[in-house]
Order: C-alpha cells, then sequence, then structure tokens
C-alpha cells in the first residue's frame, strides 16, 4: 500500500486541492460576493478552461460556452474564431483533464458525491453520455446562430434554458445582494433552479451526472481528448489484466482498451486501483498509450 | 475517507454561509446616512433663521444698509461670508447713521459673520452626502450630447416631471427588443410632462462605430426619443458603466433623484411595464406634491 501511494503522480494525489485551487481561482473576487456586483475588468476578454459563469461575483474571466454562444448570436458575427481558437488551445493541452482538475462544476458535483447515499451505477446509461453533443451542437451553436430576431440578434441558449451553473454562481449570489435583480427573477428562474436542483440530488447518487450527459464544454474536449497533449499510457508488460481498473473508474472508461476515451476526465483512480502501478500520465506529442490491445 | 467526508460538508457550509452572509447590511447604511443628514440641514436652517432674526430686530438700519447697496454683486461677493459683505455695505454707508446706529449694525454683522462660519464648517459634511448621493440616489452631474451632437446636461431633468432613463448597448437582444415599447412610452408621457431617455453604453465618448450601430438600431425599431452620451471617465459614465444588468430602466425626478427601485428587464413584458408605471406615478406624485 505505502510502496504504490510513493509511486503515485503527485497530480492524481492532490487532485482535490488543485481542484479548490483552481476553483478559487477561476473565481478570485471574493469581495464581490458581498458587494453583489461583477468584476468587469479585462480579465473577462479571456476565456476560463472551466464552466464557470461570466455573472459569478467572484468570476477572473468568461465562461468559453457563454462567450461562444454570445459572439455566435450577435448580429455582426457568425462565428467566433477567438473562442473557438481558446478552446481548440485547452483542449489540445489539456483535453477532459480540465474536467477532472479545473472544472469548478465538476468539483461542485464531486465534493455533493461525497456525501452520504446509496451509490448507483451510470454504466446502464451510457447512451446518455451521445446527449451532451447534441446539447454542443445544438444550444450551444445552431440555435443562438439560427434562431435569431429580425435584427439577426440570437438568445444564448444553453445558457438561457439549461446551464445549472449559471443560477448557482450568478443568479443566486447575485439576487442575495441586488434587490434589482431579485426583482427580475421570474419563470426561468425557477426553471432553472429546478434544473441545479435535479443536478444536485442526481449528483449525490451519480457521479458527475452534468459532466456525463448534458455538459457541451466537456463534449467539446471529449472530442479533442484523443490528439490531447495530456493522456494516460497502460504499460502492458505490468499490466496483469486484473480488471481493478475498469471497475474503479467513474467515468465507465475501460483504460486498457482504450486509455483516452472521451469520457477519461483523468482523474486518476484507475492508477490509485492499479496493483501494479501499470497506468500513468504523460504529456508531449505523439502516440503516448504503450497498449498492444489495439482495437479490432 | 472521513476527512474527505469533514472536507466536504465544511466547504459546503462556507459556501452556504458565504451565499447567505450579506443579505441586508446597505440598505441599513443608507438609511442611517439619510437621517444624519437630515439632522445637519436642519441645524442649517435653524442658523439661518438665526441671521434672519439678528438682520429683523434691526429692521429699519438694515433697510437703509441694503438700499446704499451697489446693485451690481458679483460673484465674487456672493461667495464671500455675508458677514463680511454686510459689514463693507455698513461701512460704505456709514456717514448716514448716528455712532450708536453705527454700532448696532457692525455687532449684529460681526454675529452674522459667525454664524456664516459656522455653516461653512458644515458644508463638508453635506458635500459627502451628495456625493453619497452620486453613488446611487442622484444621477451624477454630467456635460454630454444626445447621437445628433446637440448639447445636453443635467438640465434635462429639471425640464421634466419625471425622466425614464434606459441604459442598453447594441449587442444586447432584450435591449433592442424594448426599444419600440421604449418609444411608444414615451409618445405617452409626454403629455404628462414626462421625457424617456435611452444611454447606449457603447456611444459613451461619442465612439462613432458604436453611434452608427445604435442609431441603425434605433431607426429600424422606429425609435425616435432622445439618446445620449458622455464621457466614460465622467461620474456619470463610472454610473452607467457599473451597471452590469442590461437593460436597466431608471425614473428619476425634476431633481435627478432616483425614484424608486430600477427595472431590470425589458418592458415588452408586461410585469416590467407594471413595474416602471409604479415609478413613474411615484415620480408623478412626488412632483405634483412640490
Amino acid at each position: 500500500m505505502d510502496k504504490k501511494k510513493k509511486k503515485l503522480s503527485p497530480l492524481a494525489r492532490f487532485r482535490g486541492f488543485i481542484q479548490a485551487g483552481a476553483t478559487l481561482l477561476t473565481n478570485l473576487h471574493l469581495p464581490n460576493f458581498a458587494k453583489g456586483t461583477l468584476y468587469q475588468g479585462g480579465g473577462k476578454y479571456v476565456c476560463v478552461p472551466g464552466l464557470n459563469c461570466y455573472s459569478c461575483p467572484g468570476a477572473a474571466g468568461a465562461c468559453p460556452v457563454g462567450a461562444f454562444q454570445a459572439v455566435v448570436g450577435s448580429s455582426k458575427f457568425r462565428f467566433s474564431y477567438y473562442i473557438t481558437g481558446i478552446l481548440i488551445l485547452f483542449g489540445v493541452l489539456l483535453g477532459r483533464f480540465i474536467c477532472g482538475f479545473l472544472c469548478p462544476f465538476g468539483w461542485f458535483q464531486e465534493l455533493l458525491h461525497k456525501i452520504p447515499s446509496p451509490k448507483l451505477s451510470t454504466k446502464k446509461l451510457k447512451p446518455l453520455r451521445y446527449l451532451k453533443y447534441a446539447v454542443l451542437l445544438v444550444m450551444v451553436v445552431a440555435l443562438p446562430l439560427l434562431a435569431v430576431n429580425e435584427l439577426g440578434m440570437g438568445d444564448p441558449f444553453f445558457c438561457k434554458y439549461l446551464c445549472p451553473q449559471g443560477v448557482l454562481e450568478g443568479a443566486i449570489p447575485l439576487s442575495l445582494t441586488n434587490a434589482g435583480i431579485r426583482a427580475a427573477l421570474g419563470k426561468l428562474f425557477t426553471w432553472k433552479a429546478c434544473i441545479l436542483l435535479a443536478v444536485i440530488v442526481g449528483s449525490v447518487v451519480f457521479y458527475r451526472p452534468f459532466c456525463k450527459w448534458l455538459c457541451p464544454l466537456g463534449a467539446f474536449y471529449a472530442l479533442l481528448n484523443k490528439v490531447s497533449l495530456f493522456q494516460m499510457r497502460v504499460d502492458t508488460h505490468k499490466c496483469v489484466s486484473c480488471g481493478a481498473c475498469a471497475k474503479a473508474c467513474k467515468m465507465d472508461v475501460d483504460i486498457t482498451k482504450t486509455p483516452n476515451h472521451a469520457e477519461c476526465i483523468r482523474c486518476g483512480m484507475c492508477m490509485k486501483a492499479c496493483p501494479t502501478d501499470a497506468i500513468q500520465y504523460k504529456f508531449g506529442l505523439g502516440d503516448q498509450s504503450n497498449t498492444e490491445t489495439t482495437k479490432e | 475517507m472521513k476527512l474527505n467526508r469533514v472536507t466536504a460538508l465544511l466547504l459546503s457550509l462556507v459556501l452556504a454561509f458565504s451565499l447567505a452572509a450579506c443579505g441586508q447590511g446597505a440598505s441599513s447604511a443608507s438609511s442611517a446616512a439619510a437621517s444624519s443628514a437630515a439632522a445637519e440641514s436642519k441645524t442649517e436652517e435653524q442658523l439661518l433663521a438665526e441671521e434672519n432674526e439678528i438682520l429683523s430686530a434691526n429692521d429699519a438700519l438694515w433697510e437703509k444698509v441694503f438700499a446704499s447697496m451697489d446693485k451690481n454683486v458679483t460673484e465674487t461677493t456672493i461667495s464671500a461670508n455675508y458677514g463680511d459683505f454686510l459689514l463693507s455695505a455698513v461701512e460704505k454707508a456709514k456717514d448716514q447713521f448716528s455712532d450708536e446706529e453705527y454700532k448696532a449694525l457692525t455687532a449684529d454683522a460681526e454675529k452674522i459673520r459667525a454664524i456664516e462660519e459656522q455653516i461653512a464648517a458644515l458644508a463638508p459634511a453635506e458635500d459627502a452626502a451628495s456625493s453619497a448621493a452620486a453613488q446611487g440616489n442622484a444621477f451624477p452631474k454630467f456635460e454630454g450630447s444626445d447621437l445628433e451632437g446637440n448639447p445636453v446636461d443635467n438640465s434635462l431633468f429639471a425640464g421634466n416631471a419625471f425622466t425614464v432613463v434606459n441604459f442598453w448597448f447594441n449587442g444586447c437582444k432584450p435591449c433592442v427588443e424594448e426599444l419600440d415599447d421604449l418609444n411608444a412610452l414615451n409618445e405617452k408621457v409626454k403629455a404628462q410632462g414626462g421625457e424617456v431617455i435611452g444611454i447606449n453604453t457603447e456611444t459613451l465618448d461619442g465612439n462613432q462605430q458604436g453611434i452608427d450601430a445604435a442609431k441603425k438600431l434605433l431607426e429600424t425599431t422606429g425609435a425616435s426619443y432622445r439618446n445620449i452620451y458622455f464621457a466614460s471617465g465622467s461620474e456619470a459614465g463610472k454610473f452607467a458603466l457599473n451597471i452590469m444588468a442590461f437593460p436597466t430602466t431608471y425614473v428619476f425626478d425634476r431633481d435627478g433623484n432616483v425614484v424608486g427601485e430600477p427595472l431590470l428587464g425589458g418592458i415588452d413584458k408586461e410585469e416590467n411595464l407594471a413595474a416602471l408605471q409604479k415609478n413613474i406615478d411615484a415620480a408623478l406624485a412626488k412632483d405634483s406634491a412640490k
């Protein structure tokens, strides 16, 4: 046991602290929570890697998904090259490592999952994974682009109708301190508060349900997970095919078969479970996965 | 595992507290400021009343002094201490009075000078109050222009029984969608002595691109009410840029003070229009009570 812990990557060992640190850095303007105001400085021209609402009083940067919709939905632009570029950069550098380590909403769901309760497996719900690609295509790209008024302006459909992070970080803290915003809360808030509640309850029972099934940002990074510089590597000479990794994986991935699966958030639980230390993080160019078991 | 659970619990507690901690604070502070300001203005009134008493005690003599005064009162004499002003006037008209009368007049003037000094000491506190007003209760002083280039300043408030000020920007869909409703509102409130004013944050500093885009939007939505801009670095500019939810619509009274709570959201929604109408009614009632 001790021997194994020494070999475990510090990234995986201190993941909780990294998540906490990333959440704090993403929402650095803490006094704004008391003031009920937003930071509106230069930092908001840049996107943070994780799903973190622009309208969170503490937010240091913009949400990539929100910013993308805002630009695509405006009458001036049809497509946002700037934000897509940032997203591709994040995706190629880190892939879904961002989900596992840097995303505040991912961390939020994980903390909720620590609440003692009967835990349910999501293995049988795998088809729901594809829902998030539909959310990305329809709510983030298509509807803001196409469902426009006569002046060519669209709505940020994902932010407006689905995103629970917006309610958690934006609507709730702002309405607590800002009477004007409190007065403006309506049906839309009720609807999205219900979604947030569902995600919260779901997160206690399931592991990261929003990441698995709904998050458009996760979907985008998932597409780049295979080509990202941050990869998992399984040493086939060490692997004893015991299956402990697949059992430990809460994202329902069998890492020995597909080390760079779109759903792998690089959390490192398989590394902790592996009795022979066969699984490692690798960062660099080229295919780092050293597995013989290429799929047929 | 236990440690994990404890940390999770602690963190969720911290989250809950940080969200819930800050509800009231602001309102109680502002009401305290208002009451102290009221106390100060009362004492200033009392002091002025004292001055008037002093003057009315020797009414006949002072009438003579006032009659002898130079009618061309310049700004420097007004801004100087009123007591000094009276003293110099008495000095000039000295030969019209007996020694006794002259002494009584100078004594009065001295007293008034002392009171004036007290009032002057109050002034900084009053300034502080007015700057507090600039943070939320009154529209800050500004000099700007409308989108056609005609100069506009704070006097626009005095010209209207109430002024509805709508803050918007070009890329804001709900803002643009209420422009025609705001125009209809402007036509409606004209009869009541009111006016709708638009402030587009993209036109601040006379930004030509922003102005062109705003004009186009106003034109296509058929909105013809005045839209104005000013320097973004001015107090009014800060007021506009501190707004974080668009559209936001304020109602100001004749003195440029905010009436009611600002409305967030477009008045193309019925409940929002009703909320705005409440503020307008309050402003009208206030104005007719004067």
